[in-house]
């Protein structure tokens, strides 16, 4: 199945990118996602960054089933106002 | 509401929340020129513009849910604000000036706790970081 992986802030600069398209094995989570990122070596620079997900626009956790087509977020914490 | 465009205060204002509205709190966010000692120049806002749209009117909803308040709008902008301008409006009615006071003051923070937007503060020495 294809995904779409959604980066912002710190992500954004680490991928170079505020978007991806990401081929998973059917049955795959939030956390295979969050696997295929740690094999890169722009990782390190985010590594540390404590992180929440969303899938199609809710907040999930890692052991969330994905499906063809799902928005897949990597969101760090807020900081806006 | 999200907005890449500067705000207009004057067209958030609150002039229709009806005779029992007996006061109107605006708070302005404003872009400093210094944080922790290091002086800005500005600041790149990024935000996930569906969730953030989404979560700021549920925070809107809780707040006219649980207090007195009559009427609220909030408005964040995004993108690169210098010091100076207006990052984030958050305009409460109420029948009295406590409950808009406190009704701006928790609008406010819960859109800083949980509103997924980012800003990357740009340095005088051309240095950069995420917040």
């Amino acid at each position: 199945m294809r995904v779409e992986v959604l980066f912002f802030a710190q992500f954004k600069d680490a991928f170079g990118s505020d978007a991806e398209t990401m081929e998973l094995q059917d049955g795959g989570t939030v956390a295979d996602v969050v696997r295929v990122l740690r094999r890169r070596e722009s990782w390190a620079s985010v590594a540390s960054i404590p992180l929440a997900f969303a899938v199609n626009e809710r907040m999930v956790g890692r052991d969330h089933p994905l499906t063809n087509g799902d928005r897949v977020a990597l969101l760090s914490p807020v900081s806006g106002g | 509401m999200i907005v890449d465009a500067p705000i207009s205060v004057e067209d958030y204002a609150i002039d229709d929340a009806g005779h029992a509205c007996g006061a109107v709190v605006t708070f302005k966010g404003v872009v400093r020129a210094e944080n922790h000692g290091r002086a800005v120049t500005r600041i790149c806002y990024d935000c996930y513009r569906e969730m953030a749209e989404n979560e700021m009117q549920q925070i809107i909803d809780e707040m006219l849910s649980t207090s007195r308040a009559l009427a609220i709008r909030a408005i964040h902008r995004v993108g690169n604000l210098e010091p100076g301008d207006l990052a984030l409006l958050v305009v409460a009615a109420a029948g009295h000036r406590n409950a808009a006071f406190d009704v701006a003051m928790r609008t406010a923070d819960e859109i800083k706790r949980r509103v997924p937007i980012w800003k990357q503060e740009h340095y005088a020495d051309s240095t950069a970081q995420w917040l």
